[in-house]
């Protein structure tokens, strides 16, 4: 209760400096709306030339589009403007006044910001998965829909406990910008249904660096075309990795000795 | 001033030596070309798209990564960050144009580059011999200076929109508007007669095909006759514009630049 409070206070002070920055929306309302035109366009090309990539018609790799839309919109909006900060307070010292606060230094060091204008990708990204599944006519059972919803949130866990993982190396690296850069390029494979890639390239994407649980899985369940298995699998991937960026960042802390002592 | 150059071009190899893992990193994060080889040969299984075989997919984007690593340029974002924290006022005292200290990092990395994806690319060629293809001296010599002409265009319309920083803070999305149109139209995301033909009419003018997709097309011989000197000539094109947009550029924004704090 105390952290969503703090969460609340947190959120509402962003809020407020986002605010002195109007023009940002606009500039950042611009950018989604042309990012996604690409992403359509991208696609577009290649259904030119076939009416069926793998086994996913158009449509159904537009909710996936939809989908890397929201996930990029929740990367950008929440965990990148943490990570910034953590690397910066690594850098100059400053994460000691962190670690001596009387909370969980994990939840303040990656949840205490939020830029609120980067939160247009998430509804683009929630108008083209509607969009995508009007036109698909699908009857989503009260099941599947809670399912689709579920998977949702085990892909956030997850993509939050991978920023985190990726963050934690900065104690001993310091500048992390080309491990993020990296991550993103690897993250833009999350663009098509992992099914289209080369078998070896699938297990990379769902295993070593988890993005096909990311957008593909909850596309397929909303779709009906999910295996039990799968969804099994994304949960359990979601409560691993978060296990695991916990105890690396209790690790890391454990072991960080300040900047220049 | 080869002297000075000499001095720079040293100085920029050992800058580039001293960040060698952040390059590899920068060279490994070149997945685009990678992920859209893989989804045009899940494509190909059916049978050929166009004119292309799952072969001849391999054989393009292996030309494509090459051509990219020899023309990247990311001196938009330098001279960005350079004009809005004031970074150049003392560079313009000096007695050389400070852009010559990013064409030097820029040449010195390609050494570098170059270095470390050959051998990839016979690694290529060895495991996969379908991909294999032969090509005559004067396509390939042809290739070889088109491919130096796009690093030149790209560099100079880059630095371009890095000099809308004398007037505006925002030509860092206007450097991801450009970049975005030319991985579409550059010969990225599709080989560009994939595309549907009003679209490549427009392409035909604008400069990103003159950046990255012209060299490939000459070396796996998808344009000959006319159309090579037709592209040759428009390449050269952009370049001199690319140039006289520069010096005008830096002419009038220098000329109203007051630094932060200054």
């Amino acid at each position: 209760m105390r952290y969503l409070k703090l969460i609340q206070i947190f959120y509402k002070n962003c809020l407020l400096v986002d605010l002195e920055y109007r023009a940002n929306f606009l500039i950042n309302s611009v950018m989604s709306v042309f990012w996604a035109s690409f992403a359509i366009l991208g696609i577009k090309i290649l259904f030119l030339q076939r009416d069926h990539i793998g086994d996913w018609s158009y449509y159904e790799v537009l909710l996936v589009i939809g989908l890397f839309q929201l996930f990029t919109g929740v990367m950008e909006g929440v965990l990148r403007p943490n990570v910034t900060q953590i690397v910066e307070q690594i850098r100059l010292g400053t994460m000691d006044f962190l670690l001596t606060k009387p909370v969980s230094s994990q939840f303040l060091a990656s949840m205490r910001y939020v830029r609120v204008w980067h939160l247009v990708d998430v509804a683009v990204g929630v108008g083209i998965c509607g969009y995508a599944l009007y036109r698909l006519q699908v009857q989503v059972s009260v099941w599947q829909a809670l399912l689709f919803l579920l998977l949702l949130c085990s892909a956030t866990v997850l993509l939050y406990s991978l920023w985190l993982l990726m963050v934690t190396t900065a104690f001993w690296f310091v500048r992390i910008d080309n491990i993020t850069h990296l991550f993103s390029a690897i993250f833009d494979a999350g663009r098509f249904p992992v099914t289209i890639y080369p078998g070896w390239v699938q297990g990379v994407l769902l295993f070593v660096i988890p993005v096909g649980f990311i957008t593909t899985v909850p596309a397929a369940a909303a779709l009906g075309r999910l295996s039990l298995g799968y969804a099994v699998l994304s949960f359990v991937m979601a409560a691993v990795m978060f296990v695991a960026s916990y105890f690396f960042w209790r690790f890391a802390v454990r072991h960080y000795s300040s900047a220049s002592s | 001033m080869i002297r000075k150059y000499i001095a720079l071009l040293k100085a920029s190899w050992s800058l580039t030596m001293e960040y060698r893992v952040g390059t590899l990193v920068w060279m490994l994060s070149n997945t685009l070309p990678l992920i859209m080889l893989a989804v045009w040969l899940s494509l190909a299984e059916e049978g050929p798209v166009g004119n292309y075989a799952p072969a001849d997919f391999v054989r393009y984007y292996v030309i494509v990564v090459i051509v990219r690593q020899f023309t990247t340029a990311w001196v938009s974002y330098e001279l960005e960050r350079q004009i809005r924290l004031g970074e150049l006022s003392p560079k313009l005292l000096r007695p050389l144009h400070p852009i010559h200290e990013h064409v030097a990092i820029h040449l010195a990395d390609r050494v570098f580059r170059i270095g470390l994806l050959l051998p990839l690319v016979f690694l290529v060629f060895w495991f996969y011999p379908e991909a294999r293809f032969s090509v005559d001296v004067f396509p390939a010599a042809l290739a070889v200076v088109t491919t130096v002409v796009a690093f030149g265009v790209r560099f100079l319309t880059f630095s371009c929109i890095g000099l809308l920083s004398f007037w505006t803070t925002q030509s860092e999305s206007l450097s991801d508007l450009y970049y975005a149109a030319w991985v579409m139209l550059g010969g990225i995301i599709a080989p560009l007669d994939l595309l549907p033909a009003s679209v490549m009419h427009i392409g035909f003018y604008l400069p990103f095909r003159y950046m990255l997709s012209l060299p490939v097309e000459i070396v796996l011989g998808k344009v000959t006759g006319v159309a090579l000197w037709q592209g040759v000539f428009m390449q050269l094109g952009w370049l001199l514009a690319g140039f006289l947009l520069f010096r005008l550029l830096w002419h009038w924004g220098v000329r109203n630049y007051s630094a932060v704090g200054a």
